[in-house]
Formats: structure tokens, C-alpha cells, sequence
């Protein structure tokens, strides 16, 4: 599934590594971040005090989910292909990631924010 | 049970208002009980009695959204009760047996069709000629406003004068508001309580005429029989000089110690509460009634309406063959009032639902309106009703203009009542003890009224669907947790008496 997530932006790589061993855990990992992210924003600090649940708040959040989708995808890339430096195709990998990362969290947002006290309203 | 409450003149308006404010509070009072107040006045554009009524209704209008119709818990939490929990109910919604004329279902209703002088009033035109003179030697006959008797129009009241008033009085048993009383009373466990002054013309006139009409052999015997009491409200503010006014306050403890000695051998009543204060120096308007009389608020009026509280508290048993009269004391004689200053039964009963509803109201007025957009509020459409739904304006209407102002005018009169600072803080309103706060701890913040109000909301949602009903209890839980974080008080009043 997460191969052709990607690759319906990317295209293929001429590296099969991409499809076999990057794009699938990488995929992976980012989802259960933006989860997990969702999960602390609304169920553990939305539950417990006022503190950090504000629609600013949510979108600093956001920000770490676009962060960590772009970091982990270049730094997983790197290390999966034992390059030295990133080229075109990672860069757009780590774009793409990014977006999914957003996309995940705004997805993990809306489930989960029924259950939250005070980001029961957030971000709208 | 139902209890009719007779507020008689001004200062029956007076102590119904604090009666209001105190029931709103959640002052102690029987869980079943039903006030039925019935304000009996001839100056029916009277400004104390006009405020007190625009207070009875809001406080219908708030309680009537604020609860569900049975007391009985529906779903997971049971309802709690306490602002606004006793039903104040007027005469005319009642059902009456036998009453042939309505009476409308307003707490003031008329008392009398008559509409001019007090000479009309006795159809003196029609009399014989040695009534008339009768008549001449009893009242003064001048139309100067400071003496007119017989010519005094009645639509202000009797100005003072009980000699005018036990006349007209005299009358009541005939009115059509008497009549739909003795038609609505039908309950054993029902009482009757009455409030009035000894000092003006109202109160003093109409207290003694009730009485003796509640005993009389004619009256049923349900009536007869009920427990009844009474609270008389003796002198206990000063009016400015008026030359112009027919009141005379140098007439007040001579007026107060002959009607004492009538009350002495003619009325009886189960219990007797009298109550009075030596005068302070703040000197009350002298206007003789209307629009214009609208006095500030008194401790002595809020602890009047205690005793209406404290009749109704009363269990059968208790009342015995023989007459019962109370007094109050307080643990000091200072002029500035505040909670340490009462004994146990008074802060307990009144005095703790007060603090929590100066906590509610705080939260409301000053807390809400600058969080509308948090979750809870949010959750109760706060920020579309919160200026458009009768509920919550009715609400504000009631707190911000009611409330607020029956404390401000305790507070700056004299003897002075001031437990509150309601412009202060949480942390300092409550006078008597500032809520320490320290780097960890900031007492009542922002931050913990945002805690409390979204956690409790949030476990209110599904057992209190509706949104006022909701609120109501959110209300009644924020004040809660307020009062758990002021922490107990010290009761002991200090060395320096203020």
C-alpha cells in the first residue's frame, strides 16, 4: 500500500531498494507517528490539563508530524542506500512523506478528537 | 409542603428580595418545599416591591430551564439541586377550589379595585352626618401631604399610617386574592409564614388584620390549623429629614412599642421571629412610596428572610402548644459584618451556599464571557446564546444586576454586611481568607477554572443532553471545587473590632 502511496508521486526508482525496504517502513513509522502524535495531543494532554490544546497548539503539532515525515524519510533513505548525500528523488521522497505526515495527523485529528476534554473543539 | 409566604409593604418586598437571593444561593430549605409568595400592597408602583418582583421572576425563568421536571436522577448522574432549587410559585398558578374570580399570576396581585383616597375608600360621601364627623375626630381631615388623612391617596400605601391601613385591611378577608387563598390552601402539611415591619403603615397595619383573619372560627379548618409564623421586622435604618414627607421617623420605637404590647395578648402564632438594629449612619431617602422608594439592600432584611428559612426547616414536631419567639444575635457588635461574625447554624445554612454562589456568579460574569473559545463552551454553544437565549441572560440578568448590587448594597450600608469582594480575584473574594498561591499552586486561575469547567462538562454530556440544564450543573460543580480550593475558613473574628 505505502509503495503505491509513493510512488503515485514519485514514480518508480531505477533502486528496487526504494519499493522493497525504504517506502513501506518508512510509510509505516509515519503513520503510527502522526498516531501517536494525535494520540498525546488529544487523549493524554487534551485529557489532562488545559495546558496544550489550543488551535495553535495543534498546528505547532502539526509542524512536528510535516518535521518528522520529512527528517525520517531522508534519514532513512540515507542510511537504507548508503548514500552520502540526498539526490532529487530523496528530497521529493522527503517532501511526499511530509505531506503524508500532515495528511495522517489531520486524519488522526478528526477521529480522535471526540475524545479529548479540552481540544474537544480543536482545530475546529 | 407548600408555605404561603404574606409579604406585607415595603419591607415584605425588601425581604422577599433577600429571600430570593438566598434561595438562589441554595440556602438551606426542605427538599420539597414550595414557596408561595404573596406581596400585599396597596402602592403597587413601588420601587422595592417593582425590584423584587423582576427578581422572583428571573429566578422562575432561570429555574424553569435550569432542571429537569422530576427531582428523580435520569442517567448515569443524578441532578444535584441547589441554585435556584426551591420552587417560588405565585398564588394564581395554584388550583384553587371554589375561587370565582382569577387572579392573575403575578406575587403582587391587586389588592383592592379601589383607586383614589382614602375618604372615597370609606364612601364617606354616602354617610350620615354624625358618621362624618365621627370620622373627623378620628383622621385628620387636611389635604396637606404631611397630615392628610382622609384625604391620602391609597395608591402609595398608608405613608405610616396604621390607623389608615388596619381599615383597609380590614377589607381583605372580601378581596379576591384572600378568597383564592383560602381556595388554594388545602394541604395539612402546609404553612403559612408572613412577613412585616412594626414601624411604617403597610406592615403594621396588615400584619395583626391577617392574623386575626388566619384564626378566626370562619376561616377552614385546614387554615386554622396550619402552622404559622410570623417575622416582624422592627426599626433599623434612619431617614433623611423631609419635611415635605409624611412619614415621621421620630414615631418609629413609640409606633414599635405599642403595636409590641398589642402583638403581646392578640397574636398568636406558632413561632414569632422579631428582629431590628440600632440604626446606622447611612440615612435612607424619606419618600413616602411609589417608584422612587427603593431602599439599599440590609443585613437585617437578609436575616429576616433566614427566618422564613428557619420556620420552614422547622420539623412538625417541634412546634408545641405554646407560642415560640426568636431573636438574633451575632458574635460581635461591629458595623461591618462578615462570615466570621454569625454563629453555626446562620454561615452553615446561608452563609456556605452564599460563598458558592458568589463563585458561580464570578465564573459566569467575569470568567465565561472571555472563554467562549474553550471546548466546554464551545460544547454548550456559549458564544451564539450567551446574549440571545432567556436562559443565560435571564442568568446575567439575575447575577450581574441582581445579585451583585443586593451584595453591594449590604456591603456599603450600615450596619454593614461584606463578606465579598466581587471585583477582586478568586483568590480574594472571599474577604474573610485570601487563597494562598505559591510557583506551583495559583489557587482559583484561569488556567483551573479552564481545568474544572472542561472536565466537568465534559462528564456532564451525557446524562444532561440539554445545554442549560447542563450548564446549571457545571455551575453548581465549578462553585464546588472553588470553595474545596478556598479551603476552611477560620471562623474566629479577630482582636480589632471594625
Amino acid at each position: 500500500m505505502f509503495v503505491t502511496l509513493y510512488e503515485l508521486w514519485l514514480g518508480q526508482n531505477n533502486d528496487p531498494i526504494y519499493a522493497d525496504e525504504i517506502f513501506t517502513p518508512v510509510g509505516l513509522i509515519t503513520l503510527l507517528f502522526s498516531l501517536a502524535l494525535a494520540a498525546l495531543f488529544y487523549l493524554i494532554l487534551g485529557r489532562w490539563k488545559a495546558i496544550f490544546y489550543r488551535t495553535s497548539h495543534w498546528i505547532i503539532a502539526l509542524v512536528i508530524a510535516g518535521i518528522f515525515g520529512y527528517a525520517y524519510a531522508l534519514w532513512y533513505a540515507l542510511d537504507a542506500t548508503d548514500a552520502e548525500e540526498t539526490d532529487s528523488y530523496m528530497q521529493g521522497f522527503g517532501g511526499v512523506n511530509l505531506l503524508y505526515a500532515l495528511i495522517y495527523f489531520f486524519v488522526f485529528s478528526l477521529l480522535l478528537k471526540r475524545f479529548s476534554i479540552f481540544a474537544k473543539r480543536t482545530p475546529f | 409542603m407548600k408555605l404561603f409566604l404574606f409579604g406585607i409593604g415595603g419591607t415584605g418586598a425588601r425581604v422577599l428580595r433577600s429571600l430570593t437571593m438566598l434561595l438562589a444561593a441554595g440556602a438551606k430549605a426542605p427538599a420539597d418545599l414550595t414557596i408561595i409568595p404573596i406581596l400585599l400592597d396597596m402602592d403597587m408602583q413601588n420601587g422595592d416591591t417593582e425590584r423584587a418582583l423582576r427578581e422572583v421572576e428571573l429566578y422562575r425563568a432561570i429555574r424553569r430551564v435550569a432542571y429537569k421536571d422530576t427531582a428523580a436522577s435520569q442517567g448515569a448522574q443524578t441532578e444535584r439541586r441547589t441554585f435556584f432549587a426551591t420552587p417560588l410559585q405565585p398564588l394564581g398558578t395554584l388550583q384553587a377550589e371554589n375561587a370565582q374570580e382569577k387572579i392573575g399570576d403575578s406575587v403582587l396581585p391587586k389588592l383592592t379595585d379601589h383607586e383614589g383616597t382614602f375618604e372615597e375608600f370609606l364612601s364617606v360621601s354616602n354617610m350620615d352626618d354624625i358618621d362624618r364627623e365621627l370620622l373627623k375626630l378620628l383622621y385628620d381631615n387636611s389635604a396637606k401631604p404631611t397630615s392628610a388623612e382622609l384625604k391620602l391617596n391609597l395608591s402609595v400605601g398608608f405613608k405610616g399610617n396604621p390607623n389608615i391601613g388596619s381599615v383597609v385591611f380590614n377589607a381583605l378577608e372580601d378581596s379576591a386574592v384572600y378568597k383564592y387563598f383560602t381556595g388554594a390552601f388545602n394541604d395539612q402539611t402546609d404553612r403559612i409564614f408572613l412577613i412585616s415591619s412594626i414601624f411604617g403603615g403597610t406592615g403594621s397595619a396588615g400584619f395583626p388584620q391577617l392574623v386575626k383573619l388566619l384564626q378566626h372560627p370562619s376561616q377552614k379548618i385546614q387554615i386554622r390549623n396550619a402552622k404559622k409564623g410570623a417575622v416582624t421586622v422592627m426599626p433599623y435604618f434612619a431617614l433623611e429629614e423631609n419635611s415635605q414627607s409624611a412619614i415621621d421617623q421620630n414615631r418609629f420605637l413609640s409606633k414599635t412599642k405599642a403595636a409590641l404590647s398589642y402583638y403581646q395578648t392578640q397574636v398568636n402564632l406558632d413561632a414569632l421571629y422579631y428582629i431590628g438594629d440600632r440604626p446606622g449612619s447611612k440615612l435612607y431617602p424619606n419618600v413616602e412610596g411609589g417608584a422612587k422608594q427603593t431602599n439599599n439592600a440590609h443585613v437585617v432584611e437578609m436575616l429576616a428572610a433566614a427566618s422564613i428559612l428557619d420556620f420552614a426547616n422547622k420539623p412538625e414536631g417541634e412546634f408545641g402548644d405554646a407560642k415560640r419567639y426568636f431573636e438574633y444575635g451575632l458574635k460581635r457588635n461591629d458595623r461591618t459584618l462578615d462570615l466570621p461574625h454569625f454563629y453555626d447554624q446562620t454561615y452553615n445554612g446561608l452563609l456556605e451556599p452564599l460563598i458558592r454562589f458568589a463563585y458561580a456568579t464570578k465564573f459566569f460574569t467575569d470568567f465565561v464571557p472571555g472563554n467562549l473559545g474553550e471546548a466546554f463552551a464551545k460544547n454548550l454553544s456559549l458564544s451564539q446564546n450567551l446574549r440571545t437565549n432567556t436562559f443565560y441572560t435571564s442568568l446575567d440578568n439575575f447575577m450581574t444586576h441582581h445579585f451583585k448590587n443586593w451584595l453591594g448594597e449590604m456591603a456599603q450600608n450600615d450596619r454593614a454586611f461584606y463578606p465579598f469582594d466581587m471585583q477582586n480575584d478568586f483568590n480574594a473574594m472571599v474577604r474573610s481568607k485570601r487563597i494562598e498561591t505559591g510557583f506551583f499552586d495559583k489557587g482559583i486561575s484561569e488556567k483551573f477554572l479552564r481545568d474544572q469547567a472542561g472536565k466537568i462538562e465534559n462528564s456532564l454530556q451525557s446524562s444532561f443532553p440539554e445545554p442549560e440544564k447542563r450548564f446549571m450543573q457545571l455551575l453548581i460543580e465549578v462553585a464546588e471545587k472553588c470553595r474545596e480550593k478556598l479551603g476552611p475558613l477560620n471562623r474566629q473574628l479577630s482582636d480589632a473590632a471594625v
